[in-house]
């Protein structure tokens, strides 16, 4: 366009350079000039990719007056008549020859191609064919060779080809206009094939313009050297021949180098694709443009169940649960009409379909790729199955948590560490406790916790969590709070103190339980103890009452029984002595057996006595030497008895802890009936000590009377008898009195005996009954 | 100043009143045996008192036989006043009781008794028993009145 213009220009300024190049050349003419300025504006406001309403209108009108210039003025040839359409478009006035001549008639055939191709730019045949580019070819070729015609100088040109006579310049801006509509759709049409980043592409950019170069200049050389008069005919066609071929060849093995080195990269690119593709941690599909797999790695084989390979050529919508797939195609081809990197199906549950029918929840990002024939989709897809899983267990752990502390019986806190308590979080426990709302007490929105504190013991709170927080421990306190309706109530509380991280606030979070009820019940304990202990009292007192009057009781037992009995005896006595006479023979025995039983009684009520004594002492545990009781014991019965000859064996140092006035009565039965048993026996022996052993016991033995095994349990029954007065004399109260004394020591009492064979008494103290056990 | 012949007999059980005199007798111990039948009637007897106004106060018994168990006035309590009062507390007092109970014993010695004998329940026994206290401390015993 704008050498058209300078062309112009020069016609109006009469300029020789400007209208031909070099004299004697063809002359550009005005019209062509014209035509060439409207065949720039035109391809200036088709260049843009989509241009639509007035601009494409402009370009196409601009491109529609070439046509009808080239088209008018080729007419004119055919009819050989002057449609004067030169003097129509030009309202200069006709200064001479030439300035109104007409354009040659290739230049109008050029123009005419030129403007269908304008016109055209944007049409195709099924898609593929684009008529543009074969009008175009034909201009360029025709243009191309007005341009050699010239280099070559070959005058004969115009006269092989009558129509041409076309100016220099005037092909040459045919080429670059021819190569500028093309330029104009890189993208589309044949021109696709020279623009792409394929290997093809790359190869022609480099061969095209080389070989045109080269060819067309071996060829100049050629001429003029012949030209010249350098070598003939034959000889310049055989240099130019070989020079070409020579040049060819370097030209094809430079490129094939080039080509060999970015063919590496792109297989080496490929390669890292493919191992990057399969290495990707997470599935992925790349979808073709027509809605089939195109590629799919092992992680996406996996996730769906497919063998190696098998997903390649299935319709995508095979991934997708059935109730879904048919809206799945509308929103693919939704997707395709505005491609861009997203993630799909964000805020809501997506699924996949695995090939074993099972459906996969899953997280998908998309992302559109050129491809050829349209755009592919790389699909990434993430199983969130497990993630699911841990969100729902997530959820349902804070369901729990959340029912578990709306359902505490007291209210769970987080507060600020400030004068108010401001509270952070507070569970709806504080409607019981307190009265208000949670939201009351949210950021002190009606009033702050702190003013629920009983006034007297805010500065006690607030001194004990501060001395907490500075040991950084825990605390617990119980305080009192004044509810919503005025009453005041017990809390207790604990908490501790959350660190605020990165220098943040320091939280305390804890928990306050209404402790009313509990201090109530602990004042009820504390009142029912001292109930308790005033009855315990009081029954101690009964106790010691009725213990006194069993005292007075055996007290009187003594005195009082023991006294008529001293009197019938006494009396008895004195008729003996001094009434023998008169009473007779018969009436001294009778007075005799009256004395028999009194004491007899007497003996009773003593062993009676003792007994009782037993039973009221109260131990005083002290260390005692049983052996030395036991030599004691056998003394005074031997006292009782000198004529007895009883053979002794008394174990020495048998030392234990006990009440050594009892352990002496104790013994006294023991020995005492051992003594009183063996009275018959024509050997006896009486013998004292302590078996070996872990559970050693303490024994009384003898080889006297013994008794019938099968009675051994009545043994310790008071007034039990196991042998008649007449054989041996006795209350039966004797071994229930040493039973009593071994049991309020916490042993045990057990006889083992026969008839006629012995009886061996053994006995244990208190659990203490080792050797060399001492207080 | 008279010459302590009497035996005051402190003793509410009228047959041990009885078998105590004749267990003395047949001891050959021929002081007089003054019964006082419980522990108040010992009191005036001694202190010439009530039903014993009139009586000589310095007429002292050589020999006090007192029994714990009494009505109105227990022994102990007799012997604690006899102890007590200057004009009595040198006259040997001896517990003749049936009690065996340990406390009687020891509360007996403790407030100043002289002696400490059980009553048995045999009369054989029990006429030796006096027979032995009669003559000891009627007959060997020096009294410091």
């Amino acid at each position: 366009m704008l050498i058209g213009g300078i062309v112009l220009i020069g016609w109006f300024a009469n300029i020789e350079t400007l209208k031909s190049l070099h004299s004697g050349w063809a002359t550009m003419k005005t019209t062509t000039a014209l035509c060439f300025v409207l065949s720039g504006l035109s391809l200036l406001l088709l260049s843009g990719i989509s241009v639509a309403g007035t601009v494409a209108g402009a370009g196409r009108l601009s491109a529609a007056l070439v046509l009808v210039a080239g088209g008018v003025t080729l007419l004119s040839y055919g009819l050989d008549t002057d449609l004067g359409i030169e003097n129509i478009m030009y309202l200069l006035p006709d200064d001479g020859a030439g300035l109104t001549g007409k354009m040659s008639p290739g230049t109008a055939l050029c123009f005419t191609l030129t403007g269908l191709a304008l016109l055209t730019i944007d049409m195709d045949i099924n898609g593929r064919i684009r008529p543009t580019e074969y009008l175009l070819f034909a201009v360029g070729i025709t243009a191309l060779f007005a341009s050699a015609g010239y280099l070559y100088e070959a005058e004969s040109l115009y006269t092989f080809f009558p129509i041409s006579g076309m100016a220099l310049h005037t092909a040459l801006l045919f080429l670059v206009l021819t190569v500028g509509i093309l330029a104009a759709r890189p993208r589309r049409g044949l021109i696709a094939i020279l623009t792409t980043l394929n290997g093809g592409g790359f190869m022609a950019r480099r061969l095209l313009p080389v070989t045109v170069a080269l060819v067309i200049g071996i060829g100049w050389v050629r001429w003029q050297g012949e030209l010249a008069g350098h070598y003939d005919t034959a000889l310049g066609l055989t240099l130019y021949t070989t020079a070409n071929v020579i040049t060819l060849i370097a030209v094809i093995w430079y490129v094939a180098g080039r080509y060999n080195r970015v063919d590496a990269e792109r297989r080496n690119a490929q390669l890292r694709f493919q191992r990057i593709f399969e290495a990707a941690p997470n599935a992925m599909i790349l979808m073709a443009p027509d809605g089939h797999i195109d590629l799919a790695n092992r992680e996406a084989e996996y996730l769906f169940g497919y063998n190696p390979g098998a997903l390649h050529g299935l319709p995508v919508e095979t991934l997708i649960p059935a109730d879904l797939r048919d809206a799945h195609a509308g929103l693919r081809r939704d997707y395709l009409i505005r491609p861009e990197a997203r993630v799909m199906g964000k805020g809501r549950e997506l699924h996949a379909q695995r090939s074993d029918g099972t459906r996969v929840p899953v997280e998908i990002g998309l992302g559109p790729v050129p491809d050829i024939g349209g755009t592919a989709v790389l699909a990434v897809v993430i199983d969130v199955s497990q993630r699911r899983q841990a969100e729902a267990a997530l959820h349902a752990s804070e369901r729990k948590l959340a029912t578990l502390i709306s359902n505490l019986p007291g209210m769970v806190y987080s507060c600020r560490n400030d004068a108010d308590w401001t509270m952070t979080f507070i569970s709806d426990g504080c409607h019981d406790l307190t009265g208000y709302d949670p939201a009351d007490l949210l950021d002190n929105r009606t009033l702050a916790y702190a003013d629920l504190i009983h006034p007297d013991d805010r500065a006690v709170v607030w001194t004990a969590v501060q001395a907490a927080l500075a040991e950084a421990r825990p605390f617990v306190m119980e305080y009192r709070i004044v509810s919503r309706d005025g009453r005041i109530k017990w809390v207790w509380e604990k908490g501790h103190v959350i660190r605020g991280e990165r220098g943040g606030e320091d939280l305390i979070e804890g928990f306050i339980q209404d402790s009313s009820d509990r201090r109530n019940a602990e004042q009820a304990l504390r009142d029912a103890n001292l109930e308790l202990e005033r009855r315990v009292r009081e029954r101690t007192a009964q106790l010691e009452n009725i213990n006194q009057e069993l005292e007075a009781f055996s007290y009187s037992v003594s005195h009082d029984l023991r006294t008529p009995l001293r009197g019938i005896d006494g009396f008895s006595r004195i008729l003996l002595q001094s009434h023998a006479d008169v009473l007779g023979e018969q009436g001294r025995h009778y007075l005799e057996r009256v004395r028999a039983g009194t004491q007899r009684m007497g003996a009773l009520i003593d062993d009676l006595l003792t007994l009782s004594r037993v039973s009221r002492r109260e131990l005083m545990p002290e260390r005692v030497d049983l052996s030395v009781i036991a030599k004691e014991l056998i003394r005074e019965l031997q006292q009782t008895e000198p004529d007895r000859e009883v053979t002794i064996s008394i174990q020495p140092d048998v030392i234990v802890s006990g009440d050594a006035s009892l352990l002496r009565i104790l013994l006294q039965n023991l020995l005492g009936n051992a003594w009183k048993f063996t009275s018959t026996t024509t050997h006896p022996r009486i013998e004292f000590g302590q078996t070996r052993g872990n559970a050693a016991e303490f024994y009384v033995r003898d080889n006297g009377a013994g008794f019938d095994a099968a009675y051994a349990e009545k043994l310790f029954v008071a007034f039990q008898r196991l042998h008649s007065a007449d054989e041996f004399e006795g209350t039966g109260i004797g071994l229930a009195t040493a039973h009593r004394v071994v049991r309020k020591h916490g042993g045990t009492l057990r006889g083992e005996g026969r008839v006629g064979a012995g009886a061996t008494f053994y006995f244990t103290l208190n659990g203490i009954n080792g050797e060399g056990a001492s207080v | 100043m008279k010459t302590a012949e009497t035996i005051l007999l402190v003793e509410d059980n009228p047959d041990d009143e009885e078998l105590t005199r004749m267990a003395l007798r047949n001891s050959n111990i021929a002081n007089t045996v003054i019964a006082a039948h419980d522990g108040a009637e010992a009191l005036e007897y001694l202190f010439c008192t009530g039903e014993y106004a009139d009586r000589d106060r310095d007429d002292r018994p050589a020999l006090i036989l007192l029994d714990i168990n009494l009505p109105k006035i227990n022994g102990l309590e007799v012997l604690k006043r006899i102890r007590e009062d200057p004009h009595t507390q040198l006259i040997p007092v001896v517990v003749l009781t049936t009690s065996r109970e340990e406390q009687d014993l020891v509360a007996s010695y403790r407030i100043g008794a002289n002696s400490y004998l059980c009553k048995p329940v045999d009369f054989d026994n029990f006429a030796a028993a006096v027979h032995q206290l009669g003559m000891y401390w009627l007959l060997l015993n020096q009294p410091a009145i």
